[in-house]
C-alpha cells in the first residue's frame, strides 16, 4: 500500500527532515512509527499524502506517485487517506456534525461542498462514524464545547467519515491526558482491526508504542534506525531510536496531567 | 549608562526637531500667539451662538429628511464596500496565494485607502453629478479599500491547522476556505462592517458639504446665512441620531463577538 | 432509526434566522436604492461621460514640460508644505493640549469629582463632531484660509486623541499611583512619578499616529476653504483644469501611502 523509496526531504529552512528514507507498508497494518520530536516523523507523515513534498525520492501511495500527481490525482489519495491531527484541527465555530461531513469533501463536487449540500447518504456515513467512536449523542453539539478527548475522537470520525483505505495519525494523543490517550488509543486500533484500515501512528510515548503496535519503526534525527514486529523490539533498541537514555517525559503513564 | 545617555541625547533632540518644526510653521503660516489665543473665544462664541436651537417642526422635518437621506447613502455605500471587497479581500491574502496575485490587489486596496472618500467624491462629481449617488459611490469605494486590507489581514492571522484539516481531506481549495477560513474570521469581519457603517454615516454626513447628498450641505447653508440657532438644530439632532445608532450597533456587534 | 438521528434539530431554526437576516439586507438595500436616486436611465450616459472626464483628467501632454506633473511640481509645492506644516503644528499643539485635558477627565487621574464630571460630559458630546464641523466654525469665525485650517486640525485632534487616550487611562492599574500618593506626595507629584512614566511610551506612539492624520486631513479640509492642498484643488477645479486637479490627487495619494508606511514603521518601533 506504501512505498517509500530513498526519500529526502530538505525544508526551505535548510532542515534536513528526512534522510534517504526507504519503508514499505502493506495493506491492513497497523505501524507505529517512535522516535523524539524532531526526527522525522510528522514529516514521513506528511510526505504520504502529500502536504509535504519530498526534494527527492520516491513516495507511492495505492500504488500511485504522491510526488509528481496531478492535482486532481492528489485529490483522489487525499480523499482516501484520513489524517488525525495532534491539535484535532477541527472547525471549532460549527457542529460536530458538520466537522465529520467535511470528511466527505473529498467525494464531493466544489459546489455542493461550498454549500454544504450534503446528500442524505453523506449524512448516514457521518452518523456511523460518530457512532463508531461512541460520540453520536454529541452531534449537534458546537466543536469548541467538547473536552480534548471527546474533539480527537471526532476528528477520528472525519477520517473515518472518508471511508479512506489508508488513516495517518501523527501524535494523537500527545495533547492528552494518560487516561484519555488510552482511550482514544483504543479507538484508532479498534478501527484497524475491525475495518481492516492499514494505519499508521506516529508516537512519541514507548509505553503507548509497546501496547498497540504490530510493527514498529524507529527513527532518529532523519533515519530510520529500526523497523521490526513489536515482539523483537528490547528497551536497547528504544534507548538507541531514543539517542541515548530514557526519560520520564518518553512514558506516557508517567506524566502527571 | 550609556545607554540613558543615548536615551536622554534623543529625547533632547526630538525636542529640538518639534520646536523648530513650530517655529518655521507658525512663521510660514503668519501665526502669532495673539491670534492663536484669541482664536479660541471667538470659535466659542459662535458655538453659544448654536444654542438654544431652532427646534420648530419645519427646522425639525428638514432636518429628518435629510438625515434619513445620510443614513441611507451610508447603508448602501457600506452593502456595496461588502459585496466587492470579498473578492478584494480574498486574493489579497498572503497565505492564500503567491505574491504576484496578493501583492497588486493588497496594493489597490492599500491605495484606494488612503485616498479620503471627500476626494473620492469630488472626482466623482463631474461623472454622476451632484446629489446622494456620488456620494453613496465615493463611500462606496473608499470602503471597499478598507475592507479588503482588514479582511486579508484577519485571514492572514489564521491557524494554519484548521486549513491542513481540511486539505487533507481531500477538498479543492475553494472549499478549503470555505470550512477552513471563513469560520474563523467570519465573526470580526462582521463586526468590522458594522463598525464601519458607524463611520460611514459620519463620512455621508461630511460629504454632504460639497454636493454629494446627506445633511452637511445643509448644515453649510445654515451657517452660509449666519442662521446659528438653525445650525445648532442640524448638530443637535444629528449627535443624538448617531450617538443612538453607535449604541444599537454596539449591542449587535456584542452579540456577535460572542454567540455566532 | 438512522434516519431520525440525522436530522439536525436546530436546522428550521437556523434556516430561519439566515432567511430573515438576509431577506431584511436585501429589502432595507432595495428600500436604500431607490431612495438615493439610482435610476437605470441615469446610468446611460454615465458611461462616455467618465471616458470623457478620464480623458480631461490625463490628456496627451501630462508628462510634458507643459504639462500637469510639471506644474504640479512647480507650483503645487508650496500648497503641500502649507498642508504639512498645518497638519505637524496643528498635531503638536493637539498633543501637547490634549495630555492635560485627558488626565483631567479620567476617572483614576482627575483631581476631583467635578471637573472629572464636567469635563467628561462635554468632551464625550464633542468628541462625536467630525473635523469638517469644526472647519465650518473655525472659518465662520476667523475667516477662510490655512489659519481656519489650523484651529480646527487642532480643535479636532485633541479629541481624536482624548478619544483614543480615555480607555488606556481608564484601564491603567490604580495600584502605582494609590502608593505614591500613599507617601504623601502632592497631586502633581504622584502623577509625575507614576501614571506618566508608564503612560508616555502609549502616548508617544499614538502622538506618531495622530501627525499622519493630521496630515491626511488637513491635506482634505482645504476643500472647503481652510488652506493648503485642499484649497488649490479647489481652485483648479473651478477653472476646470482637470489635469492640474488629477495630478494634485496623485501627489497626495502617494504622500499618504507613504506616511502610513512611515507612521507604522515608527509606531511598532517605539512599542518594542
Amino acid at each position: 500500500m506504501i512505498n517509500l523509496n530513498n526519500v529526502n526531504v530538505v525544508y526551505p529552512t535548510g532542515t534536513h527532515a528526512m534522510k534517504d528514507v526507504s519503508l514499505d507498508v502493506k495493506d491492513g497494518e497497523f505501524l507505529v512509527i517512535v522516535g523524539k520530536s524532531g526526527a522525522g516523523k510528522s514529516t514521513l507523515l506528511r510526505t504520504l499524502n502529500g502536504l509535504v513534498k519530498a526534494t527527492s525520492g520516491s513516495v507511492k501511495v495505492f500504488n500511485k506517485e504522491v510526488t509528481t500527481a496531478s492535482k486532481n490525482d492528489l485529490r483522489k489519495i487525499r480523499s482516501n487517506t484520513g489524517m488525525i491531527f495532534q491539535t484535532f484541527n477541527l472547525v471549532t465555530r460549527t457542529t460536530v456534525m458538520n466537522n465529520v461531513l467535511t470528511g466527505r469533501l473529498g467525494e464531493m463536487s466544489p459546489f455542493r461542498g461550498f454549500f454544504s449540500l450534503w446528500s442524505e447518504d453523506d449524512k448516514k456515513i457521518a452518523m456511523q462514524a460518530l457512532e463508531e467512536v461512541d460520540i453520536s449523542e454529541k452531534a449537534w453539539t458546537r466543536a469548541s464545547k467538547l473536552s480534548g478527548g471527546q474533539q480527537q475522537r471526532v476528528g477520528i470520525a472525519r477520517a473515518l467519515a472518508q471511508q479512506p483505505k489508508l488513516i495517518l495519525a501523527d501524535e494523537p494523543v500527545a495533547s492528552l491526558d494518560p487516561v484519555t490517550s488510552r482511550k482514544v488509543m483504543d479507538y484508532i486500533k479498534k478501527i484497524n482491526v475491525e475495518l481492516g484500515i492499514t494505519t499508521v501512528v506516529n508516537l512519541h510515548f514507548l509505553d503507548l508504542a509497546k501496547d498497540y503496535a504490530e510493527r514498529i519503526v524507529g527513527m532518529h534525527d532523519g533515519n530510520i534506525v529500526y523497523d521490526g514486529p513489536i515482539s523483537n523490539v528490547s528497551d536497547k533498541d528504544f534507548e538507541n531510536i531514543y539517542g541515548g537514555q530514557l526519560t520520564e517525559d518518553d512514558f506516557n503513564d508517567t506524566r502527571k496531567n | 549608562m550609556n545607554q540613558s545617555r543615548t536615551i536622554k541625547i534623543f529625547k533632547y533632540s526630538i525636542y529640538i526637531l518639534l520646536s523648530v518644526i513650530v517655529i518655521w510653521s507658525s512663521n510660514n503660516l503668519s501665526i502669532t500667539w495673539d491670534r492663536f489665543i484669541n482664536s479660541f473665544p471667538q470659535i466659542a462664541k459662535i458655538l453659544t451662538l448654536m444654542f438654544p436651537p431652532d427646534l420648530s417642526s419645519e427646522m425639525l422635518t428638514r432636518v429628518f429628511i435629510k438625515l434619513e437621506e445620510t443614513i441611507w447613502i451610508a447603508w448602501v455605500g457600506t452593502i456595496i464596500g461588502i459585496v466587492f471587497s470579498i473578492p478584494f479581500g480574498y486574493f489579497a491574502s498572503s497565505n492564500l496565494f503567491p505574491s504576484f496575485i496578493w501583492g497588486p490587489f493588497k496594493t489597490i486596496s492599500v491605495i484606494i485607502r488612503a485616498i479620503p472618500e471627500l476626494i473620492i467624491a469630488y472626482i466623482l462629481i463631474p461623472v454622476t453629478g451632484l446629489g446622494a449617488l456620488t456620494g453613496t459611490l465615493a463611500i462606496g469605494i473608499g470602503t471597499i479599500g478598507t475592507f479588503g486590507k482588514w479582511q486579508s489581514e484577519l485571514t492572514e492571522e489564521i491557524e494554519y491547522g484548521q486549513r491542513e484539516a481540511l486539505m487533507a481531506v481531500g477538498a479543492s481549495s475553494i472549499v478549503e476556505t470555505r470550512w477552513a477560513v471563513i469560520p474563523q474570521i467570519l465573526p470580526s469581519l462582521l463586526s468590522f462592517y458594522i463598525y464601519r457603517f458607524e463611520i460611514n454615516i459620519r463620512a455621508s454626513a461630511i460629504l454632504g458639504l460639497i454636493g454629494a447628498g446627506g445633511i452637511g450641505a445643509e448644515l453649510l447653508g445654515q451657517f452660509f446665512y449666519r442662521d446659528y440657532p438653525k445650525a445648532g438644530t442640524v448638530v443637535l439632532i444629528t449627535v443624538i441620531v448617531v450617538i443612538i445608532i453607535d449604541q444599537i450597533s454596539s449591542k449587535i456587534r456584542n452579540k456577535i463577538i460572542e454567540g455566532q | 432509526m438512522i434516519q431520525e438521528k440525522i436530522k439536525n434539530p436546530n436546522r428550521t431554526k437556523n434556516l430561519q434566522k439566515l432567511g430573515l437576516y438576509s431577506f431584511l439586507i436585501i429589502a432595507i438595500t432595495w428600500v436604500g436604492v431607490i431612495r438615493i436616486g439610482f435610476n437605470p436611465r441615469r446610468v446611460d450616459g454615465t458611461w462616455e461621460n467618465f471616458l470623457f472626464i478620464v480623458s480631461k483628467f490625463f490628456p496627451d501632454d501630462y508628462f510634458e514640460e507643459s504639462g500637469a506633473i510639471n506644474w504640479a511640481l512647480d507650483v503645487a509645492v508650496d500648497s503641500f508644505i502649507e498642508t504639512i506644516q498645518i497638519g505637524l503644528l496643528g498635531s503638536i499643539v493637539a498633543c501637547i493640549i490634549a495630555y492635560p485635558i485627558c488626565l483631567m477627565s479620567s476617572k483614576l487621574t482627575a483631581p476631583n469629582k467635578i471637573i472629572y464630571g464636567s469635563m467628561r460630559t462635554v468632551l464625550n458630546v464633542l468628541r462625536t463632531l467630525p473635523e469638517l464641523f469644526w472647519v465650518i466654525i473655525a472659518t465662520t469665525a476667523l475667516g477662510f484660509g490655512s489659519f481656519a485650517g489650523l484651529i480646527s486640525v487642532i480643535i479636532f485632534i485633541t479629541f481624536i486623541i482624548y478619544k483614543l487616550f480615555a480607555e488606556t487611562l481608564d484601564a491603567l492599574d490604580p495600584g502605582p499611583l494609590e502608593a505614591v500618593r500613599a507617601t504623601g506626595a502632592t497631586y502633581f507629584t504622584s502623577l509625575i512619578h507614576s501614571v506618566v512614566k508608564e503612560v508616555n511610551p502609549v502616548y508617544f506612539a499614538l502622538c506618531i499616529y495622530m501627525i499622519e492624520l493630521s496630515i491626511r486631513i488637513s491635506a482634505v479640509i482645504g476643500l472647503v476653504g481652510a488652506g493648503g492642498i485642499g484649497q488649490l484643488i479647489n481652485v483648479e477645479r473651478v477653472y476646470f483644469h482637470w489635469d492640474n486637479v488629477s495630478s494634485i490627487v496623485l501627489a497626495m495619494t502617494l504622500l499618504i501611502v507613504a506616511l502610513e508606511i512611515l507612521s507604522t514603521n515608527i509606531r511598532t518601533r517605539i512599542l518594542r
